[in-house]
């Protein structure tokens, strides 16, 4: 089957640890590690995710959040035509370079440019409800001022951070003509009735026995995102199957 | 000995100016040396100064010498048996590291002998040999044996095979000899903490054995390997005033303080706007302590170059540079300098990079590869976007093959700073990622930066890609043209040897078994020529563990490693140490150099050897129970000419030049 394939470049800026780079490991390898080292100077990686009948490619400069670097940025934003700017929640001093981005942004980038502002590090918020630094309000207050896509989100469990890409690719003009294949790698979302149904094929390495295989089957069907008013009962399910992803081993038949 | 001794006099005549330059301050036990002349005045304020913060083991009194650093000495305390070809020479021997101080040697000794227990005392049995002696002159023949029958030989391996069953250790009978070639190597030397670069208190750090300061000229600390910020603060202003005060009078500044009686050494390394100072009691030479602190200073420069450097010093004098270094930065100095003190990183002692051994023809179809991958991608790199590339293995921060424009090199020390780089990228766990990383390279441009794309090939094997740019804007050039080449690696087949499949690493490197020189335990073998060295894969095997498995496979010691990797690198960097005077000048051309290290109380000793030529440089390290120089020569003969017969294989020698 031949989807039109829409190569969306996405840039993430942000203060140094509000986990951009694990934003991205969260969208792309659906995995997350404490303590990452930071990143220095910029990383590349690429995602396909097949939306419904199209293909996006998302390109992905994950950039360093140190300022020494910050004279490198408009090199990775001037050609983008999707920003993620990422603050910390519990840090309110990130959510204040996180304006100073989206003044660049609008200054700078492109004037189509979809940016999305985004609210890390939720899960710490369910520990200690008082840990929150930055009232969902004032993000929400900066995105319809400067008429960002707002989400608040855990690289951590994982909540909503596929559906900020998701929303940037439902916002991004997509191509009609079929310049490209869809293999079925990455992840495939499809919309039915209401619900959006998420699902990675996973390939692996080695031929899977059956018991192997029909397990998969049920991973992917439970690893569903539920919609908003579920989410909170249904996202430790979901977190659930996502682990149990992970902990499969693979035996050779 | 024609040559060396008419080297003689001019070296002695370089000594005896050095050593009046050097300023002795008798009641404290310190020795100031410089380049130029200091006045008596100052070293009096030095020692009182540094004897009332008592923060570091000044070693001023010996109670505290006793409390704090006695344990931590590396004791290179008595020169005996010192069989020299050359009367002349005998002094030079001494001398070189000793200073003018034979005095205190001598008082070393009685110390020593006076602490009972097991402190390890090194013998440093030094034969040096001129250039035309026969020794020299038939390296590779193994028909002219220094004395030592066959038989002689046999005795001695069975000595090495049944040597060091633990059993041994505890002081009793070898009752049940173990049937096993001992992989193992006694420790001669004081445990320290090791990899605790933590914030501890005072005593803590002064039971430290090495310690690196990093502080700007204004007295602001920037970085401390060991120590909180309060208790380098207080240093900061006393090198402060040293090095200043040296600087004012002399217009050169001061290398090292030496206290003889303690062995503490202090090195500055003063590259304004920054001084950097280095603390050890290991007994390295000056040269190697500020060929470390070259290394951070380098890596500052790498993160943020010279010139930014300058100007945001010459801005404001009293910049804190710590504001504008990030969390990685010291991360990354952490990282190096657990790197140069407690691990085997023989890269910074012999100034050499260690390649990946190979193939030949597979080398060449490495190179090859490249160069046609690169002039059929004309169009895509336009001349002049590609400045250097390698493939590396970061396991052991292995060169692999090398692309380089016809008449450029990169210098060691960027080498050195990048593989340390692209491993620290590795640890993090990224593989999925490709990189765009700014950085200098100090040696060859220290003003600008240049842009490093990293791809990783196999995380696993810890191999990656590196295409260096001078454009900023170069990353989708270079990551299209490291797509190709590493499709056209993969066609050719190729990749397998880049990327050992499998883990094995049996085909990536080679063992000390593969080598006709059965009493060895250890060596590194450099080849001047080409700047890069080649050791055995480490074979840690944990006593206890079974030793006929494969020890990559059982090597499930992680601290072990560790200690047993420091180990060695304290065996190398006494070896070397013999070899080459203080201020790292080579004390011959050619040279052997015997070491025995011993063990009071223990049954222990190591013999080590050091063979310099102006082709190559090879540091052994013999198995324990090998007691005689006939046969660690013997030895050390066919790690060369083993070494030398695979040279196309162990060393890259041009690369791929366009």
């Amino acid at each position: 089957m031949n989807n039109p394939v829409t190569s969306i470049k996405l840039v993430l800026l942000g203060e140094v640890a509000v986990g951009k780079s694990s934003i991205v490991l969260r969208f792309v390898s659906n995995d997350f590690a404490e303590n990452k080292e930071p990143t220095i100077g910029a990383a590349f990686l690429t995602q396909r995710v097949n939306i419904n009948e199209h293909t996006i490619k998302f390109e992905i400069w994950d950039t360093a959040g140190q300022e020494r670097f910050a004279s490198l940025a408009p090199m990775y934003y001037r050609n983008a035509q999707a920003a993620l700017v990422v603050y910390d929640v519990t840090k309110p001093q990130s959510f204040i370079k996180a304006r100073h981005w989206v003044k660049e942004l609008h200054e700078q980038a492109s004037k189509d440019i979809i940016i999305a502002l985004v609210g890390n590090k939720i899960d710490m918020l369910d520990e200690d409800p008082t840990e929150r630094k930055v009232a969902r309000e004032e993000g929400e207050k900066l995105a319809q001022e400067e008429n960002l896509l707002f989400f608040e989100t855990s690289a951590k469990t994982g909540a909503n951070v596929n559906e900020v890409f998701l929303k940037i690719g439902e916002n991004v003009p997509l191509k009609q003509a079929a310049d490209g294949s869809n293999n079925g790698s990455g992840l495939n979302v499809r919309r039915d009735n209401g619900w959006i149904w998420q699902t990675r094929l996973i390939q692996p390495r080695k031929p899977l026995t059956v018991a192997a295989e029909s397990l998969v089957v049920l991973i992917t069907k439970v690893h569903i995102s539920f919609p908003e008013r579920f989410r909170t009962e249904y996202g430790g399910v979901a977190a659930w199957a996502v682990n149990l992803c992970k902990t499969v081993s693979w035996n050779q038949p | 000995m024609a040559s060396s001794n008419g080297n003689f006099p001019d070296v002695r005549s370089l000594r005896s100016v050095k050593s009046s330059q050097t300023l002795k301050v008798a009641n404290q036990g310190l020795k100031l040396g410089s380049k130029g002349a200091a006045s008596p005045t100052l070293s009096v304020n030095l020692g009182n100064t540094i004897g009332d913060t008592s923060l570091l083991p000044t070693g001023n009194d010996d109670s505290q010498y006793e409390d704090n650093s006695g344990g931590s000495l590396p004791r290179i305390l008595s020169i005996g048996n010192l069989s020299v070809m050359d009367n002349s020479l005998r002094s030079l021997s001494s001398a070189k590291r000793y200073g003018t101080a034979s005095n205190s040697i001598s008082r070393e000794i009685t110390r020593d002998t006076a602490t009972s227990g097991p402190a390890p005392i090194i013998q440093n049995d030094a034969d040096v040999y001129g250039t035309n002696t026969p020794l020299n002159t038939t390296p590779f023949d193994r028909n002219t044996d220094v004395g030592g029958a066959p038989e002689n030989l046999i005795d001695m391996l069975a000595e090495s095979i049944y040597s060091y069953a633990p059993s041994m250790i505890n002081g009793k009978s070898a009752g049940a000899k173990r049937p096993y070639v001992s992989n193992e190597i006694p420790n001669v030397f004081s445990v320290t903490e090791r990899d605790v670069i933590d914030q501890d208190s005072n005593s803590a750090l002064n039971k430290q054995d090495k310690n690196f300061l990093i502080i700007s000229y204004a007295g602001k600390p920037i970085y401390a390997m060991h120590g909180r910020d309060e208790q380098v603060v207080s240093f900061s202003g006393i090198i402060n005033t040293i090095v200043s005060y040296f600087q004012v009078n002399n217009e050169d500044s001061i290398k090292t303080i030496t206290s003889t009686n303690t062995g503490q050494k202090f090195a500055f390394l003063n590259k304004d706007p920054i001084i950097l100072m280095a603390y050890s009691t290991r007994g390295e030479t000056t040269s190697e302590l500020l060929d470390q602190l070259d290394f951070l200073y380098s890596y500052l420069l790498s993160s943020v170059t010279e010139r930014q450097l300058h100007k945001l010093f010459s801005r404001r004098s009293n910049f804190d540079l710590r504001t504008f270094l990030e969390h990685t930065d010291f991360e990354n100095l952490n990282d190096l300098c657990l790197q140069i003190t407690n691990r085997l990183y023989p890269d910074l002692l012999l100034n050499a990079l260690q390649s990946n051994p190979l193939r030949k023809s597979v080398r060449a179809k490495i190179h090859d590869a490249i160069l046609n991958q690169l002039s059929g991608d004309s169009d895509l790199i336009p001349r002049g976007t590609l400045l250097y590339g390698l493939l590396l293995s970061t396991r052991q921060s292995k060169l692999t093959a090398v692309v380089r424009p016809r008449g450029h090199t990169l210098h060691t020390t960027d080498l050195q700073l990048l593989f340390c780089l692209v491993r620290r990228h590795m640890e993090s766990g990224s593989a999925s990622k490709e990189f765009w990383i700014p950085v200098c390279f100090p040696k060859f441009n220290s003003t600008g930066f240049l842009y490093a794309y990293i791809r990783f090939l196999s995380p696993e094997d810890k191999s990656a890609m590196v295409l260096i740019s001078a454009q900023k804007d170069a990353f989708f050039k270079l990551k299209l043209f490291g797509d190709r080449l590493w499709e056209r690696l993969v066609s050719d087949k190729l990749t397998t040897y880049i990327v050992p499949r499998g883990g094995g690493s049996a085909r990536c490197g080679f063992r000390v078994r593969d080598i006709p020189a059965p009493l060895v335990h250890h060596f590194v073998y450099k080849s001047r020529r080409f700047v890069q060295y080649v050791m055995p894969e480490v074979d840690y095997n944990v006593s206890g563990n079974n030793p006929f498995l494969d020890e990559s496979e059982s090597s499930g010691d992680p601290e072990g490693v560790v200690e047993y990797q420091r180990k060695l690198q304290s065996y190398y960097q006494q070896l070397h140490d013999s070899v080459v005077y203080d201020d790292g000048d080579p004390i011959n051309k050619s040279m052997l150099s015997f070491v025995k290290w011993s063990c009071h109380g223990a049954s222990v000793e190591v013999v080590g050897l050091a063979w310099v030529t102006p082709q190559f440089e090879l540091y052994l390290l013999c198995n324990d129970g090998v007691r005689g120089k006939e046969v660690a020569l013997r030895s050390a003969r066919r790690v060369v000419s083993w070494c030398r017969k695979h040279e196309a294989r162990l060393f890259i020698h041009d690369g791929a030049v366009f």
